[in-house]
């Protein structure tokens, strides 16, 4: 397999996918790997059974473009590049920007421990219904018994 | 027109194998928006590459599904070979293929089975799952697993199949060929499930194109893709290859895919045993995987999966990463839902027959 990686400017990125998608090309996948530099993002694009990559460099505290307004399904990936690594996607479409919700984790992300880095700001105003997944935030009731003698019964002296 | 209401779906409902949840706004009983969210059986597999060994790895890339484990374990070490430059023998290459064809005889015989649950056809559903027990029996005999087999290796295969065993092999699928018609029958003619399926959940070929579809969900709609048609590896290109295909797009479609491809399935692994190459079934790994990064991928059950290695000279991975067919899939479900009515909700969710395993890794 042809193994093609196209380095290209976080600017250049929407004219070059809406070029891929105007020759035909379907996409295939979004890749974020940290690296020194901050985070290193691959777009995939397939057209034959030929893959031809794009390779950005985004610095820690910088954002990339969203290309949904190209390949509209390529939220599936922001979303989860937001969630996870925590870069900041700007102008997801909107009826799919989910903001932060799409993968429900107990531990907030990135799971990375880097000095400057920052939790992504959506990820944390995840707050999962009782009863519909594990809440980390939320502590356990305490139990009864313990309940009972923590509080005076009443009447009491 | 009634007032907006939100009902979830999932994480646990009865047609969802594995948890996925999702929001539907509904209009009276129809629904206007699904907003998915996963999460639920998120591993982080793919951290854990840095933590064991690159050989050691291929039994982790089994574990991030119990279906498709067979073709992760595949796809994973085909990524290996391709950044080590290691060349792998036919004969394995032939077996990996008939390994990986037997997984999709049994990934589409589970899906049948459970697609029929979902319909309140629970005979169907018991018989569906009777015909893959045998498929599980193949896999017992030539491996010694059940569902993760762990036959796989970078450079190869663990075991052979003798000559005597394949043609065993041939022999019950020829067997199994007749039961599976008649589930199959039922499947494509009953009526009940015409009024469940048919012009249900439908994408046309321009939209299935527009939302980047996979695999039989993709077919269905006309589509022609296909890995395994494109695919260096594995026996394909030596028996050549041609999809199936259907073009109504509907969640009748979708499961006429799948049951035709268990046809072409029984086919390629006779093609496989009819061409089998002799020789070696493996050849010695040395070194580590260098500072380079290789894409390859895989054709599942599911549809087209994509698995990429960076190495750095070491015994450990950089990264792995691994896009599944359901994670393809995700935008066409959000899509289909929109405007369907509630009951159909949960055929339309199994149609695209979601691993969300394989999903969140």
């Amino acid at each position: 397999m042809k193994q093609l990686i196209i380095p290209t400017e976080t600017s250049e990125l929407l004219e070059k996918a809406a070029q891929f998608k105007k020759e035909g090309y379907r996409m295939t996948q979004i890749l974020c790997t940290r690296v020194a530099e901050g985070y290193e993002l691959t777009y995939s694009f397939d057209k034959d059974y030929e893959m031809t990559n794009l390779r950005l460099i985004v610095p820690e505290d910088g954002s990339v473009m969203s290309v949904t307004s190209q390949y509209w399904y390529a939220f599936v990936w922001e979303n989860e590049i937001h969630d996870l690594f925590g870069l900041d996607v700007k102008l997801i479409a909107p009826e799919v920007d989910y903001g932060g919700k799409f993968f429900h984790l107990a531990k907030p992300m990135p799971w990375h421990e880097f000095a400057n880095a920052k939790q992504p700001a959506a990820a944390v105003k995840v707050n999962l219904r009782s009863g519909l997944g594990i809440d980390a935030s939320v502590k356990p009731a305490a139990k009864p018994a313990e309940a009972a003698a923590a509080k005076p019964a009443e009447g009491g002296n | 027109m009634g007032k907006s209401t939100v009902v979830p779906f999932g994480p646990q409902h009865p047609v969802l194998p594995e948890p996925i949840h999702l929001d539907l706004e509904l209009q009276d009983e129809k629904v206007v928006k699904a907003i998915p969210s996963i999460g639920y059986i998120h591993r982080g597999l793919e951290k854990l590459v840095e933590k064991r060994g690159f050989q050691e790895y291929v039994y982790v890339a089994e574990r991030v599904c119990g279906i498709c484990s067979f073709g992760h374990g595949w796809g994973y070490s085909k990524a290996i070979e391709g950044l080590m430059g290691i060349e792998v023998p036919r004969r394995a290459e032939y077996l990996r293929t008939i390994w990986h064809e037997i997984s999709r005889l049994h990934s589409h015989l589970l899906w049948a089975g459970l697609g029929a649950d979902a319909l309140g056809f629970e005979s169907l559903f018991m018989q569906c799952w009777r015909i893959r027990e045998t498929i599980l029996d193949i896999i017992e005999q030539t491996t010694g697993g059940r569902v993760i087999f762990s036959v796989c290796k970078v450079g190869g295969v663990r075991r052979d199949i003798p000559d005597n065993e394949l043609k065993e092999i041939v022999a019950r699928l020829d067997k199994l060929k007749k039961e599976i018609d008649e589930v199959a029958t039922i499947f494509l003619n009953d009526e009940t499930i015409h009024a469940r399926l048919k012009g249900v959940g439908t994408v046309s070929y321009d939209d299935a194109v527009a939302l980047g579809c996979v695999g039989p969900t993709a077919r269905a709609s006309g589509v022609p893709q296909d890995y395994r048609m494109g695919d260096e590896g594995g026996a394909y290109k030596d028996l050549g290859f041609t999809p199936v295909l259907a073009t109504e797009g509907d969640c009748f479609a979708r499961a006429k895919v799948r049951l035709l491809e268990l046809y072409q399935s029984m086919d390629i692994i006779k093609g496989c045993v009819e061409n089998m190459p002799a020789g070696d079934i493996a050849v010695p790994v040395k070194g580590f995987p260098p500072a380079a990064e290789y894409f390859t991928r895989v054709e599942q059950p599911r549809g087209e999966a994509v698995y990429y290695v960076k190495g750095n000279k070491t015994k450990n991975l950089e990264r792995f990463r691994l896009r599944t067919p359901t994670n393809a899939n995700i935008a066409v479900l959000v899509k289909m839902l929109q405007g369907c009515d509630l009951a159909d909700v949960p055929n339309i969710i199994l149609t695209i027959d979601p691993c969300i395993s394989c999903c969140e890794r």
